[in-house]
């Protein structure tokens, strides 16, 4: 038998996603997904599930949960902020290690300060039905996840395991490090003969603030505006995770998950796929500059990042759990040095 | 047989192979040939592809493949294409509404042009549209090609939201907006015919190479329509199957 988690309260938008919908897009389906699919996958590594099973994506503000299972494991990836257990007693498990939860059992996410967003993976994942061959969660569109939409108060998450969680616990030895220092990697292009030299320059030298229109569809960017050299309409073409879209505002527009399959306004350049998780995690009035590399650069980042989410999660070890081992209890202090805890 | 293509990277996840610049049927065709050559090769790395008016988008892995194997591997099927041409497409019939609230941007297309509103719903209702892509939202059909004097540009900055079944028109083309969404268009009517389904079959009704035609109905009609949406006992009209 397996069970199911309540919300007591949903947080600020915390929807279900996998590592998202691919194949459909010729439809007019976005891909959706995770903002941030390295914290998604490591989340996931830290329960034993595999990496792209659905997880909870929260967003600045985590849900309630009850836990209506005899138990359940959980982890919480992406953040720094913890898990705390709030009934029958508090208790408090860092992110980056799993704990298991038993039935009646009442937890919660806070308030996510140093990320836009972070996952909750449960062991065995939830019993969601697969729309188009994913869990993603697409809100605009109504598809997958729960009921196609974030988390409402009183929902129940079922989840899909058959039995219990079994054996020991699992932590990273060190969080994961986005290379937040530095400009975000770009493409230019394919419309950047659709700026001025002037407008390349203005991108690539200018200094730009993450608005308050930032969704899991795109990014708006506050700052200087980037002249455009033969107005702004193009035959509409394809568009990928990270555009970036100038329109007639001149205000640059990022375009990430739940972003439209096709469009018609020039795109001046594209994230590189290596920093799109820097993208996702931003929060409005965070600061950022483009610099420009080619495509071999590109990809050659994205491979090497690849090597070290791969490192991080072969050297997840397993662990009695908090308080029951005097190392562990230190590590999680950071009071001993068991590997690297980088800092946003 | 002219083939010059040029190769356009998004970033280091997608190749856009880019036909020409103008939106004619025979680039049409183009595109949707070499995407069929593409997915018949399988291609390591590649997950799917975008047919648009003049390009097709290969989304691909970085991790498993590179643009420049992607574009070595497409050269062979770019210079000497294959022989398919693409199956006839389906004509349906698609009721619209072009009064009222359900046309907010009507006057302004019509103050645009010159013309009576009466003038953009004859010139939108006349001729077939052909569907040439379909993109920005599940099942979202471009079509064209509506007369040069109605080719409005689109707005500067979009709108943040329009309602599902909303029948669009910017640059010469014509949407239809299978869910709400923002826009760059102008909204000139809505239809309460559904084209997008996740439970159908084909989830959606319209694909690249069908066409459409347009058929005014007024508000009551529309009413009844959607009534029968609701009850699930609507379907589209098609015209090549009757």
């Amino acid at each position: 038998m397996s069970g199911l988690l309540k919300v007591e309260a949903p947080g600020l938008s915390t929807t279900l996603q996998d590592l998202g919908r691919v194949g459909f897009q010729s439809l007019g389906l976005p891909v959706s997904g995770a903002l941030d699919p390295i914290a998604l996958r490591i989340a996931n590594a830290l329960v034993g599930n595999s990496e792209g099973q659905g997880a909870l994506e929260i967003r600045f503000l985590g849900p309630t949960l009850s836990v209506e299972a005899d138990a359940v494991r959980v982890a919480l990836a992406g953040t720094q902020a913890p898990i705390e257990v709030l009934e029958p007693s508090r208790q408090i498990t860092p992110a980056g290690r799993s704990v298991t939860l038993h039935r009646g059992w009442k937890f919660r996410i806070g308030a996510v300060a140093d990320s836009g967003v972070c996952y909750l993976a449960v062991g065995g994942g939830f019993d969601a039905p697969k729309v188009f061959e994913s869990q993603s969660t697409y809100v605009r569109g109504g598809l997958g996840g729960f009921e196609g939409r974030a988390l409402q108060i009183g929902d129940s998450l079922p989840l899909a395991f058959g039995d219990g969680p079994t054996g020991l616990e699992r932590a990273a030895l060190r969080t994961f490090d986005y290379g937040n220092d530095g400009p975000i990697r770009v493409v230019l292009g394919p419309q950047a003969e659709y700026f001025t030299e002037a407008g390349l320059q203005t991108f690539l030298k200018q200094e730009f603030t993450v608005s308050r229109e930032a969704d899991r569809m795109g990014v708006r960017l506050d700052g200087p505006t980037i002249e455009h050299a033969k107005g702004f309409n193009i035959p509409s073409d394809g568009i990928v995770t990270g555009s970036i879209q100038v329109p007639g505002s001149g205000l640059p527009i990022v375009l990430l998950a739940d972003r439209q399959t096709t469009g018609g306004y020039p795109k001046i350049a594209a994230v590189a796929s290596s920093d799109l998780p820097r993208l996702g995690r931003m929060r409005p009035g965070a600061t950022l500059r483009f610099a420009a590399i080619d495509v071999p650069e590109a990809e050659a980042l994205r491979r090497a990042q690849e090597a070290q989410l791969h490192d991080l999660i072969s050297g997840i070890r397993l662990t009695h759990g908090l308080g029951e081992n005097l190392e562990d209890l230190l590590l999680s202090e950071n009071l001993i040095s068991g590997g690297e805890w980088a800092t946003e | 047989m002219e083939t010059s293509v040029e190769f356009l990277p998004s970033g280091d996840t997608g190749l856009t192979v880019q036909f020409g610049h103008s939106i004619d049927r025979a680039l049409s065709h183009r595109v949707v040939r070499l995407r069929a050559e593409i997915d018949a090769a399988q291609l390591t790395g590649v997950l799917e592809t975008v047919p648009t008016y003049r390009s097709l988008t290969i989304h691909y892995d970085p991790r498993q493949t590179t643009q420049s194997a992607i574009i070595e591997a497409l050269q062979p099927l770019i210079a000497a294409p294959g022989a398919t041409s693409a199956a006839p497409g389906a004509h349906w019939r698609l009721p619209v509404c072009f009064d009222g609230d359900f046309a907010p941007d009507l006057l302004h297309v019509a103050d645009w042009t010159r013309r009576a509103p009466e003038a953009v719903i004859e010139a939108m209702t006349a001729e077939p549209l052909y569907v040439y892509m379909i993109g920005f939202a599940p099942g979202q059909p471009y079509m064209g090609d509506l007369p040069d004097a109605l080719a409005i540009p689109r707005r500067e900055n979009p709108v943040a939201r329009v309602p599902a079944g909303s029948v669009l028109i910017a640059t010469g083309k014509s949407v239809i907006y299978p869910i709400a969404n923002p826009t760059g268009w102008y909204v000139v009517g809505r239809t309460p015919a559904p084209i997008f389904d996740p439970a159908w079959k084909q989830p959606a009704l319209l694909s690249a190479g069908d066409t459409v035609s347009l058929s005014r109905v007024d508000a009551d009609e529309f009413g009844e329509i959607e009534t029968q949406v609701r009850a699930g006992g609507y379907t589209t009209e098609r015209l090549d199957r009757p």
